[in-house]
């Protein structure tokens, strides 16, 4: 193995460390805006933040168990989907998670332009 | 289709049995819209190889099963124990590695044969190769493994009902014999004025049709009751013998009249005219109200026949899924 190729695995391993860490954070905010699972991944995907259907639906499922997300079986297009939204505790989670979110930031920032 | 309900079928063998509808159908689901998108994308219906592509990205049904687990993520040695764990199996391995190296030394010092010796080190072997593949298992069975290797959905055969066959079998046999009868028994078309009815001669044109009809139908019942898989049977008969008599009811209902009357000259023979007269009229309305029925059920049946027909030229003819192509 090369010197390039072993920082390159180096850096997509943190790098997938650093993007793991965002995910819940990312799927509670996209689903202040009710979705199912398909069109949720779409939107991720689209804002940059691609994340795998093998990760993102289990993901869902074990967010409505702990009661963050809420979900509703209705058809759409003649198909029954399961769509998913934010539960109060969810929202409440949301705020506080971003609040530590934009506090990494700050600290980060700080430290980077230091 | 056959793809996605072969993955769909082999997901759900690892999933707990108390979830396995609820998550198969979201799975179902967002497949589904996935496949449909990719399709109008193209701008045509997907194919195997594409359809496999996206099961392919989804991941082998053992490893997406095991995401969908609702339990909390187990572990066997756990992060904070893991580092200990790592430093014993290292020192276990070099004592193990040392005693089977003095083992075989005094397996050979002793006289022992080389073979013995092999055996020990393939057991060794054996228990290193475990671990090694436990470890690298899971990772090559969702890198390596191709949808379209996925068992075939086995699906349920239909199967002509039992209990039909059997009715038909007795219906039909009580419809023979009676029919066989009549010619020498008209007690059992007229009752007691069978002693001054008789049935017009145009009803021998269409018996021999009639009786053929009715051997096809219960023919038909005793082929359904010894092959009941053959489920396609006694819609297609059915609809053939009902054409057939539609054909023969057409023929009857040309006819002048049904029933005379045999003894004309006698004191009661006004009286039986006018029965004759009632008993045709009420023929011919019978006849009327039956063909009608018989048209109708015609049109029914053949539209069974050609959904079953184009079932089987879908099933034989395009393998991808009904929902997408």
């Amino acid at each position: 193995m090369t010197p390039g190729t072993n920082h390159h695995e180096m850096f997509e391993n943190l790098r997938l460390e650093l993007r793991r860490g965002s995910l819940v954070l990312a799927v509670l905010a996209a689903l202040r805006t009710e979705q199912y699972g398909y069109t949720l991944r779409k939107t991720l995907e689209e804002q940059g933040m691609a994340i795998d259907e093998g990760t993102l639906y289990p993901l869902l499922r074990r967010l409505e168990s702990q009661g963050l997300l809420l979900s509703e079986w209705r058809e759409e297009e003649k198909r029954n989907k399961r769509f998913y939204r934010l539960s109060a505790d969810g929202k409440m989670i949301l705020k506080q998670l971003l609040a530590e979110w934009q506090s990494i930031n700050s600290s980060l920032d700080g430290m980077v332009k230091g | 289709m056959e793809l996605l309900e072969r993955y769909l079928r082999s997901v759900k063998f690892f999933l707990p049995r108390r979830e396995q509808d609820d998550i198969l159908r979201e799975l179902s689901e967002n497949i589904l819209s996935q496949m449909e998108d990719k399709a109008a994308e193209l701008g045509r219906p997907l194919n195997e190889s594409e359809q496999a592509a996206i099961l392919k990205q989804h991941g082998h049904p053992f490893v997406v099963a095991s995401r969908f687990r609702n339990a909390p993520v187990q572990y066997l040695i756990g992060p904070v124990v893991f580092p200990f764990y790592w430093f014993v199996l290292k020192i276990i391995f070099w004592i193990g590695l040392g005693v089977c190296a003095l083992n075989s030394i005094v397996l050979l010092s002793g006289g022992e044969p080389v073979r013995q010796l092999l055996h020990g080190l393939l057991a060794f072997g054996h228990v290193q190769s475990f671990f090694i593949a436990k470890f690298h298992l899971v990772d090559k069975l969702d890198r390596r493994w191709d949808p379209r290797s996925l068992p075939a959905v086995a699906t349920p055969q239909r199967k002509a009902r039992r209990s039909e066959s059997i009715f038909g079998l007795i219906a039909g046999t009580v419809y023979i014999a009676w029919l066989l009868a009549v010619p020498y028994y008209s007690y059992l078309i007229f009752g007691p004025a069978a002693s001054a009815l008789r049935l017009a001669p145009e009803w021998h044109r269409f018996y021999l049709p009639v009786v053929v009809l009715a051997i096809a139908g219960w023919a038909q019942a005793v082929v359904s009751l010894i092959r009941p898989e053959w489920s396609s049977l006694p819609s297609v008969t059915r609809l053939v013998s009902n054409v057939v008599a539609l054909v023969i009811l057409r023929s009857i209902l040309k006819a002048n009249s049904y029933v005379f009357v045999f003894v004309a000259d006698s004191p009661k023979g006004a009286r039986y005219e006018t029965v004759a007269q009632i008993a045709n009229i009420s023929i011919l309305c019978t006849l009327a109200s039956v063909a009608l029925g018989l048209s109708i059920a015609v049109i029914i049946q053949a539209w069974q026949c050609l959904k079953e027909i184009r079932e089987w030229i879908r099933k034989r003819g395009n393998p991808l899924p009904s929902r997408i192509s």
